[in-house]
């Protein structure tokens, strides 16, 4: 049998079914026979909701965090040739990144890519 | 919808798609932790930035011990601590240049829980987050933070007494 004490020290990760499954069973059983516990438990499922609430409301990231970890990922593109047909064409991209200023060419042909060369400038 | 670890070993591969899914499950989540830790919107992005770089560039090392929340949280936390020092070493060398702002200005009094959890001593108000909102087992919060579980438990017992103190 689990105790208030014991019940009260878990009851958070309860609240969020982020408790192993003996854990929870246990604290399950207790709740059935302690009103107060239940109380305790009904009142920390609110202030998780509140507090999950109120930080979604807070303004997040902007796009522009996106576009810097793109740029540090994969590369920005400083010059992008296409040539040719939009079912069958040859594109050249050239990417400024951290580490260079790779390039590369690929032969599109019906939406697939084919890479036709890749190397990188230091 | 495909699984965290399953978009890993493909970013580990290279695919781009899979880190552009990863992003939009995790970046969010790791902005507000940072927000929680530091309290300055701007560091906060750049914690962001930062981890989601870490992110694609060590996938491949992902060992599957913990789960991939815990390691990005982990990373993320690694570069909270770092930035932190590096402002604080500037701080004391240029004392105008960079002062944290007051939680006041931070959280507006509408948002009441937040409030009342961003008074707490920064330890409590990091198990409370990554409770709440990111919804980890204790066990991973232990891991992630180096601790016994008896201290991520007692921890969070100490805040909820003082959240019962200011919101009841």
């Amino acid at each position: 049998m689990m105790d208030c004490i014991r019940a009260n020290e878990l009851m958070p990760w309860y609240a969020n079914n982020n408790l192993p499954s003996e854990e929870a069973w246990l604290i399950a059983d207790h709740l059935v026979n302690c009103p107060a516990c239940r109380e305790e438990l009904r009142w920390i499922i609110r202030m998780a909701r509140e507090h999950q609430a109120d930080l979604e409301q807070m303004p997040g990231l902007t796009e522009r965090t996106w576009n810097k970890v793109v740029a540090r990922t994969r590369g920005l593109p400083v010059v992008q040739v296409n040539m040719g047909h939009s079912l069958l064409g040859l594109s050249l991209r050239v990417l400024v990144e951290g580490r260079g200023i790779p390039m590369r060419g690929d032969l599109f042909l019906l939406g697939y890519r084919a890479p036709l060369f890749a190397f990188e400038a230091v | 919808m495909p699984e965290d670890n399953f978009l890993l070993s493909e970013i580990a591969k290279g695919d781009p798609d899979a880190f552009s899914e990863l992003y939009d499950r995790f970046a969010e989540r790791v902005f507000r932790y940072a927000l929680t830790l530091l309290r300055d919107r701007q560091l906060a992005e750049e914690v962001a930035q930062e981890t989601m770089v870490c992110v694609w560039q060590g996938a491949g090392k992902f060992s599957g011990r913990s789960q991939v929340s815990t390691w990005i949280f982990g990373i993320a936390r690694k570069q909270a601590h770092n930035l932190l020092r590096q402002e604080t070493k500037c701080k004391r060398l240029f004392p105008e240049a960079t002062t944290l702002p007051d939680p006041a200005d931070v959280v507006e009094s509408k948002y009441q829980v937040l409030g009342a959890v961003e008074a707490l001593p920064p330890e409590q108000r990091e198990i409370v987050f990554l409770t709440f909102y990111a919804g980890l087992p204790y066990r991973e919060i232990a891991n992630l933070l180096d601790v016994p579980e008896g201290t991520v438990k007692s921890r969070m017992y100490y805040a909820k007494r003082k959240l019962a103190e200011m919101l009841r």
